[in-house]
């Protein structure tokens, strides 16, 4: 069974591995010792009760409890923006119009901004190629889903997730050629690691006023809000869960913010807490989304439900032990998507 | 003999005339009869007034042919811009953003809207008919402003402006129009040029672009463009550079040409005139010394070119007559350099 768990400090060999798979472009997992340990000392300390909620980065592991390997990880910011500021564009509009001349005129504006300063994000998620497969993919990204449900109170009343935005099959960002690169003089991929390790020079070497992007190419502005081809099914994933782009895009690649209010998050709102009964009967039925209600303890996967009473779900004993719970406590539930509606 | 003298009602049809030859590509005369009309009130109006302080009086001059009563060019002063509708120009601004992690130290030009000459006392409409120019009629109308302002500084600016036409492609379009202003205008540059020649300025305030441009973000032909004149306005240039102007980095808006500044009293033409006293000889003196004469006069200045000795000119009494001068009467006298006047 797949399980979604905390990351562990004895998992440092297997995510290191994965941040060797990840490649450009990916720049919360770098091929980089130092920035991989980093983020797994976080990934561990964010599951201390006692740590302050908003510096929490928690970092989840991805685990096939039959090998034991792990597989894929997914990341939640619990505060952006708090120490380094967070920069984003908001796309705007500004209409001059002249009644005298008979002229009306509209154009789009991007102001630099911290809005989202912080927002709780999603972040650092990443599967493995040869595990994309079996709803893999939905599982990692929605745990994070249950947790937050189970946890509201360490979260933000919105939750951002940043998309990686367009560029070519050549690797270029037409965003970064027609702006960023005026006023950083720098490839877009060294910009973008950079803003791994600080985000200082962004404050120092971006334009302050707003950009008309009428006096950018083409396919600059084109590529405004503009989704990665790579990204699209995360892209799609989320807006099935409530997640919307309302405005914001990245600095660098135009690449679009999505947001939503947690509680509005379908799996959040559609999930219910039930109690489970451990048996060997088997269970039957499409796979729910399925998590414990432990904070460093936590678990979550899939599994057929069989109801046995209003708020009682039956699962056997594998699921429950790798869920670790056992009859009488706990369980959280959910469709692992949308239903779909005639 | 060349003349310049005050415009009056009179000259109503050869300032149409002027006009239409000049076909827009002076902002300041257009091709508006009302318009043309009211420019003429207004210089009478600023003749007759009693003025303490710069306001929004406009002073404009013809330059005519006494012989046949030609009018050929026209230029003007006006006294302080931007007291009724607001004077925008285009500051060049460097912004540093630099970082010291990343050894990047980049010096970003911008372009901001600012309203910086505001109170300035402005030259403006210079035109000659196609076929009259020459150094001397281009020194001899420009001049005779400067002639005409030294000995009334109080109804004047502290500092002074031209503008020139910026740059224009062959086929008569501006690079830096149709890079920028186009996009917030939709309209052809003509004809903004035309409604903020008539005055109808309220329209840049709600349509032009608030923030600062980044030049980096400008085609390359519009950031050519910057500051650089239109090729046939380049001996204007070269006066007003002699004059004493200076390029300060202010830029028009709608075509990005130069607009030049001085403190009004270092201009050349404002402190080395000197004073002298009308003398009139049938047979004048001429040695090759050319000299702007003025004759100190307001309502009824008039301004001319005369060839004289070293220490000055004299009069003949047809020059004496036509400039408003009886011997012994106080006149106004800047030395001119014959180079410049074309006559080496």
């Amino acid at each position: 069974m797949m399980v979604v768990r905390p990351i562990r400090s004895d998992d440092w060999a297997s995510l290191r591995t994965l941040a060797g798979k990840t490649g450009p472009g990916f720049t919360s997992l770098q091929d980089d010792d130092g920035q991989v340990q980093a983020k797994l000392d976080a990934g561990v300390a964010a599951f201390d009760p006692e740590r302050a909620a908003e510096l929490a980065n928690y970092l989840f592991a991805l685990e096939d409890s039959e090998t034991g390997e792990v597989v894929g990880c997914c990341g939640i910011d619990a505060a952006v923006g708090l120490d380094n500021p967070w920069y984003n564009y908001r796309v705007g509009t500004i209409v001059q119009a002249s009644k005298e001349l008979d002229v009306y005129s509209k154009t789009q504006i991007l102001t630099l901004s911290n809005d989202y300063t912080g927002f709780s994000e999603l972040c650092s998620l990443f599967l493995d190629p040869d595990y994309r497969h079996n709803k893999n993919g939905s599982l990692l990204s929605k745990a994070r889903f249950m947790f937050m449900a189970q946890f509201a109170d360490r979260f933000y009343h919105t939750i951002l997730a940043e998309m990686r935005g367009y560029s070519d099959e050549d690797g270029v960002s037409p965003f970064w050629e027609g702006l960023g690169r005026h006023f950083f003089t720098i490839d877009f991929d060294q910009a973008d690691q950079l803003t791994m390790h600080s985000k200082v020079f962004i404050a120092e070497l971006m334009p302050k006023y707003p950009i008309y992007t009428n006096l950018l190419p083409p396919d600059a502005v084109e590529a405004i809000a503009k989704t990665h081809k790579n990204t699209t099914p995360a892209r799609r994933l989320l807006e099935n869960e409530g997640f919307r782009y309302t405005g914001h895009v990245d600095i660098f690649d135009a690449g679009p913010a999505l947001e939503a209010p947690l509680q509005d998050i379908r799996a959040v709102r559609e999930s219910r807490l039930v109690t489970v009964v451990v048996s060997d009967e088997e269970t039957h039925g499409q796979p729910y989304l399925v998590s414990n209600t432990h904070f460093a303890n936590f678990r979550c996967g899939l599994s057929a439900l069989n109801r046995v009473g209003p708020d009682r779900v039956q699962i056997t004993h594998a699921k429950a032990k790798t869920l670790n719970v056992k009859t009488g406590d706990t369980l959280r539930v959910v469709a692992l998507s949308a239903e779909r509606s005639f | 003999m060349l003349i310049i003298r005050p415009i009056d009602h009179n000259d109503l049809s050869a300032l149409e005339q002027l006009a239409q030859s000049a076909a827009g590509k002076t902002t300041t005369l257009p091709d508006n009869r009302d318009y043309l009309s009211e420019l003429i009130s207004q210089t009478q109006l600023a003749l007759h007034q009693p003025v303490e302080r710069a306001g929004s009086e406009s002073y404009h001059f013809v330059l005519q042919h006494t012989g046949s009563d030609e009018i050929i060019g026209i230029a003007g002063i006006d006294a302080s811009v931007g007291l009724k509708t607001p004077f925008y120009s285009y500051r060049i601004d460097e912004i540093v953003h630099a970082s010291t992690e990343l050894q990047i130290h980049n010096r970003i030009p911008a372009l901001h809207l600012c309203q910086d000459y505001t109170g300035c006392t402005r030259l403006c409409t210079l035109f000659i008919k196609p076929g009259q120019r020459s150094p001397a009629t281009l020194h001899l109308l420009s001049r005779a402003r400067m002639l005409f302002m030294a000995p009334q500084l109080q109804r004047f600016g502290r500092r002074t402006i031209a503008e020139l036409q910026g740059m224009m492609d062959e086929q008569g379009h501006s690079p830096f129009w149709e890079c920028l202003g186009r996009h917030f205008f939709d309209m052809e540059f003509d004809r903004a040029n035309y409604l903020t020649g008539i005055n109808s300025k309220a329209f840049i305030a709600d349509l032009m672009p608030h923030y600062p441009v980044y030049t980096t973000l400008l085609s390359e032909a519009a950031r050519q463009a910057l500051g650089q004149v239109r090729p046939d306005v380049e001996e204007v240039l070269d006066l007003l550079i002699d004059e004493g102007f200076k390029d300060r980095g202010y830029v028009d808006i709608f075509d990005a040409g130069p607009t030049l500044e001085s403190r009004t009293d270092d201009l050349r033409s404002i402190y080395s005139t000197t004073n002298a006293i009308c003398d009139i000889s049938e047979q004048p003196l001429t040695q090759g010394h050319w000299w702007l004469v003025s004759n100190e006069k307001w309502r009824d200045y008039r301004c001319a070119l005369i060839e004289g000795s070293a220490e000055g000119p004299q009069l003949t009494p047809d020059q004496a007559q036509q400039l408003g001068l009886s011997a012994g009467a106080p006149m106004r006298l800047l030395a001119m350099d014959s180079a410049d006047l074309g006559f080496v």
